[in-house]
């Protein structure tokens, strides 16, 4: 089972390129996308799961043009959009079974299937509430729920966490993590934190483009001997702001305590430390966008 | 498309539809009308005229007037109850899971 795409583009009205030569190939297991809002991701998502078609390029599902005959792809597809919406006023239940049936489920299978996702997802007791009185995480939980009803061999989830809270967030994660098995899972986030613990490969778009794929590991090396950490007093921040990308701060009784991205110590005092993905997913953003002013002062020293 | 998929899409539609206080409002309106359509003898308007005549409020006649009234309004109303399907699925986000589905 495989998903690829083939120097994939999307040119909206006005030529801004949203995709831009994407060449990727996905197999089963967990791909985290990453990316900055604006970066191409959902542009992506959508033409994998057949809702765009993409300017130029190709989508293969097992080898098929997914762009000229979709359907093959859409019979194995769950697709979770990130503007996820429902019908407000119908019940979970009842919009399940709406869109078991448009999704070619016989209705006694579907029956059985939507009990077991509504237990497995913790919605069961509000089953039969009106979509409309529920929370964001729950909204979200019906929309995996109606991702996974065909027990599809592509999940394709976009922004899934957009509105959970923390508890929620990990619990998503981990139940992603247990899908991932033996079908292609496709997560678009921005949040670092969302793939890191479940994702054993990792894609950054930024621009439109496919920045960099590998392991964890493999991007963590890119950050390698980069990543800093000093204390400074609470009035010299602005001027390390301007001059290096900053990736966290804590206030203490000493002062702030920095941790940022440069490729040498960016003082007498900073320690180096091991770099975490989401300082090599930083490092490699603002690489794509061009060199800090500060990255470039100190380039021509 | 498939008999099971068509009802299944008119009966989520049908579900969606009677549950907002849109089409609870459309339809007092419709009794409301029924009733209108039928005023007291000495009143001065009548809803159907046959040269001067007026029906005998017999149950026919009763029941043509309410039905052409109501119906008449319900054509009227109704119409802006079940317009814009394709939009609200684009509002709501349905429309791209729907379009995901073979």
């Amino acid at each position: 089972m495989l998903l690829e795409f083939v120097d994939v583009a999307k040119v909206y009205q006005g030529g801004t390129r949203g995709v831009d030569g994407v060449t990727m190939r996905l197999g089963p297991g967990l791909v985290g996308l990453l990316g900055p809002n604006g970066a191409g991701k959902s542009s992506l998502m959508r033409i994998a799961a057949t809702v765009t078609r993409p300017t130029s390029g190709q989508v293969l599902f097992d080898g098929a043009d997914a762009v000229a005959r979709p359907n093959l792809l859409r019979r194995n597809l769950g697709y979770l959009p990130q503007d996820f919406g429902v019908y407000p006023h119908l019940s979970a239940r009842e919009f399940l079974s709406y869109l078991a049936a448009v999704k070619g489920m016989p209705a006694r299978t579907a029956r059985t299937r939507i009990g077991e996702l509504l237990e497995l997802l913790d919605v069961a007791g509000a089953g039969r509430r009106p979509l409309g009185t529920y929370s964001g995480g729950m909204l979200r939980r019906v929309g995996i729920a109606q991702a996974l009803l065909t027990d599809p061999r592509v999940l394709i989830v976009d922004e899934p966490t957009a509105g959970l809270d923390p508890e929620q967030r990990v619990a998503f994660r981990n139940l992603l993590g247990d899908l991932a098995g033996d079908r292609v899972v496709l997560l678009s986030t921005h949040i670092v934190s969302d793939v890191e613990s479940v994702a054993s490969d990792i894609a950054i778009m930024n621009n439109g483009r496919l920045q960099i794929r590998g392991s964890p590991e493999d991007l963590l090396r890119q950050a390698q001997g980069r990543v800093w950490e000093m204390t400074v007093p609470p009035g010299a921040l602005a001027q390390l702001r301007e001059r290096h990308r900053v990736s966290r701060m804590v206030r203490t009784s000493a002062g702030v305590r920095v941790r940022l991205l440069a490729p040498a110590p960016p003082g007498a005092e900073a320690v180096p430390a091991p770099p975490d993905l989401e300082d090599a997913y930083l490092m490699i953003i603002h690489r794509s966008r061009g060199p800090a002013a500060g990255e470039t002062a100190e380039a021509r020293q | 498309m498939r008999v099971r998929v068509l009802s299944a899409l008119a009966v989520a539609d049908f579900r969606e539809r009677t549950r907002r206080p849109a089409y609870l409002v459309t339809l007092a309106a419709a009794v409301a009308l029924g009733y209108l359509a039928l005023p007291p003898a000495a009143s001065l308007w009548v809803i159907m005229n046959a040269g001067g005549y007026r029906g005998i409020y017999n149950s026919a006649y009763v029941g043509t007037a309410t039905a052409l009234a109501g119906g008449l309004w319900l054509m009227l109303g109704g119409f802006y109850v079940v317009r814009g399907a394709i939009a609200r699925d684009q509002h709501t986000g349905v429309g791209q899971i729907l379009a995901a589905t073979p």
